[in-house]
């Protein structure tokens, strides 16, 4: 046993031909990207949907009991919003409309839904850049902003644009970056006098926005805000809010079913890709194996052996996968506006799948070598 | 002469063989799907379209895609109603609503509401039965492909529509695209109200021609009588223009745009590895054959034809598993996919191709393989 500590046989046996092992890296590469593609899209489907509530600049956010997803548009009374702003603990509360628009692209003319955010002018209710001051500017009536990320569809839209919307000309004052999900192209923010003006019905409300005394506790506020505020509303803070949208996406949609069935494609070519990397190895160097069988080498040595070179795959083949996943998840999230990234649990998860499926493949590949009778090499 | 060594030289490593074979089915496997997802995102962008049964369109100059349906004023349709060789004129209106089942919780679902005059002769034969049933106030017609929270599919059920409530009066079959859960078809008197939309507002103007006309030649009358806040297309144009707008545009169809090629790629390399290191194996005694007197033509040969009996084999069970896949599918999200001829065929094509380009790569190490290397 002394020799297996000191040369790194499996190593070598696996670098002794650098173009097979190049190519076999390249194998398992490959279908590591295919599984990071198939769960980057169900994640970034998920990721995008509930985009909109990481926005959300609040410490609790009220909505109607039948809004158990973004989707819907149950409205809430506004008075809830107002019984909320009785209690001591809560500071400030603003409405939030949410709704739909057509917009005239300004360069083909061609009309194209949009997603509407409407909000009393100079509140706060999104985390964006400059928001206090882009908000102040929606105070004139006509006055919308518009989001620069959102997909190509809408034509060269800059501030001073003259924006048609539904039939009226609406003025671009201002540009924020927020992003799309996969059922909206983009966003318009604007005034609610401005919204009011084309769908009426102010006081019903898509969410109201609370903020709270510092060092509230949050728990005991929204057990005070459910006993009053009755059966019609939730109260959720953003982050529930948008976890409670990735979940319900990932639940609901068909989209998951169809990703996961592609991750376990990706996974059964990686296995079968390594298994025949593994076999012909063994294959080739049965002499080898068998000679080390003959000076008396346990079985356990070769399968270590074998075992060793398969986690030696699947690293190797990762780290070009990884670099690969991350190459298209770039060029996928340029392209479609969904929310792409890598984040480590994600990395993680692909890693053990990867090891998983080249442990497989080793175990079933080393039934060969444990057959090796060195009587037939010789 | 005549020994078919490519088939001995498969058989003789069954074990190997099968690797490569199990190796190349799945890499097969992987194209049939991703081409599936893209083939039925096209289709379904466009079932609609290929439902109603129409030569022209009408539709507003703004009008993009279904997504987006900008409307145009009623009083085009008179106008069109007068244009020699136009035979007949039907009101569609399309626009996504939220379908609630009252009896399980007001559980809601994505709906495609088609707002429709029910003129029998613009729906398919078998269907024109249904629509007096339609009649009524209030009373929708469900597509039986609708995802199963929906409810109960029973002709008299009730459930609410855009919060209003709506009486299931018949049950057809059209097919539920990407864009929402279910599909009805109403009046277009309960689809105004629903909507609360002006009548004169209308988004697709359907046209039907005289049997002796040229759709070509209706379509430019049509330009011509129409103001130019219209645009006329024929059935084929429109459905091109949907399903480029859905692909192109739409994320869902860039995704599974973006599927089809990587597998392509990933399809080609592994269909290399698992035949490059076939043919290495073989190195020696293809280097045998070239010493011994045969052409390079003939070894290629030997090669390209285990290769293509790798594919060939590869191909049925590929065909097979991805029927079951589509069944998964089917059964995991409710998208139908069906395989087509031009879906297997296109596959089949690919993978001979694919097969062909590795092989005669993998080969080029026979052509540097010089026999007195290896004794």
């Amino acid at each position: 046993m002394q020799l297996a500590h000191r040369i790194p046989v499996a190593w070598c046996m696996l670098v002794h031909r650098k173009g097979r092992f190049l190519l076999s890296m390249l194998g398992i590469a490959f279908s590591v990207v295919i599984m990071f593609m198939e769960i980057g899209f169900f994640n970034g489907i998920n990721d995008s949907q509930a985009r909109m509530a990481s926005f959300i600049d609040a410490d609790l956010v009220l909505m109607h009991k039948g809004r158990y997803s973004l989707l819907e548009g149950d409205r809430l009374n506004r008075i809830r919003m107002q019984q909320a702003l009785a209690f001591d603990e809560v500071t400030a509360a603003a409405p939030l409309y949410e709704g739909n628009q057509l917009v005239i692209n300004p360069d083909t003319g061609m009309a194209q839904a949009i997603s509407v955010l409407a909000f009393p002018p100079g509140s706060r209710p999104l985390k964006l850049e400059d928001m206090g001051e882009l908000s102040a500017r929606l105070g004139i009536k006509g006055t919308v902003l518009f989001d620069r990320l959102s997909r190509d569809l809408y034509g060269r839209v800059v501030p001073g644009t003259l924006l048609t919307i539904g039939d009226t000309p609406h003025q671009v004052v201002g540009l924020v970056a927020m992003g799309p999900s996969i059922r909206s192209d983009g966003y318009l923010l604007m005034g609610d006098q401005t919204w009011n003006d084309s769908k009426a019905a102010a006081d019903l409300l898509s969410m109201a926005l609370l903020k709270v005394r510092p060092g509230t506790d949050l728990e005991a506020l929204r057990q005070k805000l459910l006993a009053k505020l009755g059966d019609e509303a939730l109260v959720m803070t953003p982050e529930e809010v948008r976890q409670r949208e990735v979940d319900f996406t990932a639940s609901a949609t068909p989209a998951g079913g169809v990703f996961a069935i592609g991750l376990v494609i990706g996974f059964l070519i990686g296995l079968i890709i390594c298994y025949q990397i593994l076999f012909n190895e063994i294959s080739d160097n049965m002499p080898q194996y068998a000679t080390v069988k003959a000076v008396g080498f346990s079985r356990g040595y070769l399968v270590s052996l074998v075992m060793q070179q398969a986690v030696l795959l699947a690293v190797f083949g990762f780290i070009p996968g990884l670099a690969g996943g991350a190459l298209l998840y770039y060029v996928i999230e340029s392209s479609t506006s969904i929310l792409m990234f890598i984040s480590v649990p994600r990395a993680l998860l692909i890693f053990v799948l990867t090891l998983i499926m080249c442990a497989v493949s080793g175990l079933l590949a080393v039934q060969k070598v444990l057959r090796a009778d060195p009587a037939d090499v010789f | 002469m005549r020994i078919f060594l490519a088939w001995h030289n498969t058989l003789q490593n069954k074990k190997r063989s099968g690797a490569a074979v199990a190796g190349i089915t799945f890499a097969v496997l992987l194209v049939f799907m991703q081409l599936g997802f893209l083939q039925t995102a096209k289709t379904n962008s466009t079932i609609v379209y290929n439902y109603f049964q129409f030569d022209l369109i009408i539709v507003s100059t703004r009008f993009e895609a279904l997504e987006a349906a900008d409307y145009f004023d009623s009083s085009r349709l008179l106008q069109a109603r007068v244009v020699p060789g136009v035979r007949d004129v039907s009101t569609l209106d399309v626009s996504r609503g939220r379908w609630r089942d009252p009896e399980n919780n007001n559980l809601g679902s994505s709906c495609m509401m088609l707002g429709f005059d029910l003129n029998p002769a613009f729906v398919p034969a078998e269907h024109r039965a249904l629509l007096p049933a339609l009649t009524p106030r209030d009373t929708v017609m469900l597509d039986r492909f609708s995802h199963p929270d929906y409810g109960s599919q029973r002709i008299g059920r009730e459930a609410t529509l855009e919060n209003r409530p709506v009486t299931l009066a018949a049950l057809y079959e059209m097919g539920v695209g990407f864009q929402a859960e279910g599909t009805i078809i109403t009046s277009l008197d309960t689809y105004l109200t629903i909507r609360r939309q002006q009548a004169r507002h209308v988004i697709f103007g359907l046209v039907q021609i005289t049997p002796d006309s040229n759709p070509a030649e209706v379509k430019q009358r049509l330009m011509a009588a129409l103001p130019d806040d219209v645009i006329v297309f024929t059935k084929d144009e429109l459905v091109f223009r949907e399903r480029n707008y859905y692909v192109n545009v739409k994320p869902i169809g860039i995704m599974f745009r973006a599927g089809a090629f990587v597998a392509f790629c990933v399809g080609g390399v592994i269909l290399y590895q698992v035949l490059a290191s076939e043919i290495s194996n073989r190195l020696r005694e293809l280097a045998t054959l070239k010493a011994v007197g045969f052409t390079d033509f003939y070894v290629y040969g030997v090669g390209i034809q285990q290769a293509l009996l790798f594919a060939a084999m590869s191909y049925g069970p590929a065909f097979v598993f991805s029927l079951i896949t589509f069944r998964l599918v089917y059964w995991a999200s409710h998208i139908p996919m069906f395989m087509t001829w031009s879906l297997a065929l296109t596959v089949l094509g690919l993978s001979v191709a694919m097969t062909t380009v590795s092989s005669v790569l993998a080969l080029q190490k026979v052509k540097r393989a010089d026999p007195a290397d290896l004794f």
